[in-house]
């Protein structure tokens, strides 16, 4: 009652709780209660993105795609250097060795002819007694365990690209086209309209025919194709935001376009374009694959994982130990991507109900 | 809605007669020619240059080319078959591609369908992570891995089924390249329906439907699948690209006499006529679809119509 009486006198006469000469240190008192002392974890003002970074972490199958992409990226650094034999090296003599592992793999294998099966070890045929080839050797005698880490590098190299591309291209087209709207937003929409309505495998299919077949060429087909996905959702989320308080305010500031664009709204919709860049990541992995195997990806003496994958399938009814590392490394990596794509989409949009 | 379906129209047939464009020029600017055979003379290039009409300007060429597609005319096959028209060559070979693809976007929505539902309806159980583990799996694995696998233990380990494609036995030589292409169909479709149902089920009209004392039945047929059936049809695009693709390299594996096989034997042998006139019928499905579900859309949702803009 008497806490209501102050006010009301402060009210009348603003001079008795604003001194004329300020404040003093003494005019203040420490109230130090131990008891109710305590963190309010229920209401506690969590930035966005540390909310988000608890969301993520939250969910196991999030961490365990995270871990899982890490040792792949730090298997694709360390991989070729660890067995000791160059991923190009051939050595005719050792071709067709299957994996040996000391103390899990003898290298021996079981060839399957129509006339029954019979099991052999070539390493002790060729005499090679303290030989190991973890992952064997494909038809030219070169280490796949080598190889399929190298491979894995190409891969990661093209996804490093792909983000990029989302960022540069996709992510300031869409931005743009929704913050300037009107004619400008017309216009482009509708080039994506029509650009999107060609099935991406067509111009790819006929850009590597034009193209020297090697990362470059699919490096290019990914900046036709690629971005298109990231630029309308990055369209969408800015015509979500640019009519908010806090753009107008920058705008009454005097802000100018490129400033409350770049500053004000980018930074509100992050979480959702890294979202969509860890969609298109696996995209493009598969599309290097995907163009290997039918021969129009990298060249045949080069090493990614499509190529590792379309050598083994010629030889896989002999050997089948060929293809299943570098085809465990692909599944691998796609379910990390994705995995990972996943737990960002839930972790910075909670409550859209198309996150899983 | 008239002026909503004109639109779309429009945009359609602006795609693909810059389909036909596009197509044209990247071959103009593609390398070799199909006549590189190192043995030819200069006249005798040229003079198979001007029996099938390459001698012309390319404006000319296009403006030919264009009036020959609309008449449904694609020219004749330089390589893989040669003189053969291109429309004849692909005419025997599409059902064969369509019906695998029919089939396989019908097996794999029925059991993503069902996976979808089960999921939703049992949501934080077993049934639920493992049709979790299972849609991940579907969708992160390309088809043609599940193809080779497929190909080596059920065709080549245990002799169950045709290893390639064997004219004998049509019915059970496309069973493998079905199910290599549906797994991702019924992952995308098992993950959309599990959001859905779950959405739906939190609605306040599935509430209220249980506090009238609906059956269960009732409740489940009536309000729960029919309305989340219907956003399901949005990723029908999504999938129908992914049945393309997947195409391409499950009949290359299988060997079906497709036209992903043809598609693929033809970059390799630099057959023109053949790559333009099947990335055009590519372009074509892909076109139709999206128009029809445009069109679709409109009609369910007002308010696309009303905006114009696709739905999301």
């Amino acid at each position: 009652m008497d806490q209501e009486l102050a006010v009301q006198a402060v009210h009348r006469n603003p001079s008795i709780a604003f001194p004329e000469d300020g404040f003093k240190e003494e005019d203040f008192q420490f109230v130090k209660r131990e008891e109710g002392l305590e963190t309010d974890h229920t209401y506690s003002g969590e930035s966005f993105f540390r909310a988000a970074v608890h969301r993520f972490f939250a969910r196991k199958a999030n961490i365990f795609g995270l871990v899982l992409l890490c040792l792949l990226v730090l298997m694709s650094i360390i991989g070729p250097h660890i067995s000791g034999y160059s991923y190009d090296e051939q050595d005719l003599e050792r071709e067709g060795l299957a994996p040996r592992i000391p103390g899990i793999l003898s290298g021996a294998e079981t060839l399957s002819g129509t006339r029954g099966d019979i099991e052999v070890n070539r390493y002790e045929e060729l005499g090679l007694d303290d030989v190991y080839y973890f992952f064997g050797t494909d038809s030219l005698g070169r280490d796949l365990f080598s190889r399929c880490f190298q491979g894995l590098r190409v891969s990661l190299l093209i996804a490093l690209a792909a983000g990029l591309i989302d960022l540069v291209i996709g992510m300031n087209y869409g931005m743009i086209s929704g913050f300037f709207g009107g004619r400008t937003d017309m216009l482009m929409q509708q080039f994506v309209d029509v650009a999107s309505s060609i099935p991406s495998l067509v111009i790819v299919t006929l850009l590597m025919l034009i193209l020297e077949p090697g990362i470059g060429a699919i490096i290019i087909a990914l900046m036709l194709t690629g971005w298109m996905e990231m630029s309308i959702v990055a369209r969408a989320q800015v015509l979500k935001l640019k009519e908010q308080e806090f753009v107008l305010a920058a705008r009454t500031l005097g802000a100018g376009q490129f400033f409350i664009l770049f500053r004000e709204i980018l930074p509100n919709i992050v979480g959702t374009l890294i979202t969509q860049i860890m969609v298109t990541i696996p995209n493009a992995i598969f599309l290097e694959t995907f163009l290997s195997f039918v021969g129009l990806g990298l060249p045949i003496g080069s090493c990614s994982l499509g190529r590792l994958i379309s050598d083994g399938f010629d030889n896989c009814l002999l050997h089948p130990y060929q293809l299943v590392p570098c085809m465990l490394l692909l599944i691998l990596l796609m379910i990390a991507c994705n995995l990972i794509a996943d737990g960002l989409k839930e972790a910075f949009d909670p409550g859209n109900r198309n996150a899983v | 809605m008239g002026k909503y379906i004109v639109k779309k129209l429009l945009i359609a047939v602006v795609t693909l007669f810059l389909v036909i464009l596009i197509l044209f020029l990247f071959m103009e600017l593609m390398p070799g020619s199909p006549f590189n055979d190192p043995k030819l003379t200069d006249e005798q290039r040229m003079l198979l240059e001007k029996s099938y009409g390459l001698d012309q300007p390319v404006m000319v060429r296009f403006f030919i080319y264009l009036r020959n597609i609309l008449k449904g005319d694609f020219g004749v096959s330089y390589h893989l078959s040669i003189n053969t028209p291109v429309t004849v060559m692909i005419r025997s070979r599409l059902p064969l591609s369509m019906k695998i693809g029919f089939l396989a976007m019908l097996f794999g929505s029925a059991v993503g369908l069902c996976i979808g539902f089960l999921a939703a309806f049992h949501r934080g159980k077993a049934v639920d992570v493992i049709s979790m583990i299972i849609t991940v799996i579907g969708i992160s694995v390309p088809s043609y891995i599940f193809a080779i696998a497929l190909s080596y233990f059920v065709g080549f380990k245990w002799r169950w089924l045709p290893l390639l494609y064997d004219f004998r036995l049509p019915a059970r030589s496309i069973v493998m390249p079905v199910l290599a292409l549906s797994v991702f169909v019924m992952a995308v479709i098992a993950r959309f329906t599990r959001d859905e149902a779950i959405a739906v089920l939190q609605s306040d009209y599935v509430l209220f439907a249980k506090c009238q004392g609906t059956s269960k039945a009732t409740l489940l047929f009536r309000y729960v699948i029919r309305n989340s059936l219907m956003p399901v049809i949005t990723v029908m695009a999504l999938l129908l690209v992914g049945l393309l693709t997947g195409s391409l390299v499950t009949e290359q594996i299988f060997s079906i006499p497709g036209i992903g096989f043809l598609l693929s034997s033809a970059i390799t042998s630099n057959d023109y006529n053949v790559v333009i006139a099947l990335s055009f019928i590519y372009a074509a499905i892909f076109v139709t679809v999206r128009l029809l579900l445009d069109i679709l859309y409109g009609i369910v949702d007002p308010r696309v119509r009303v905006s114009g803009n696709d739905p999301v």
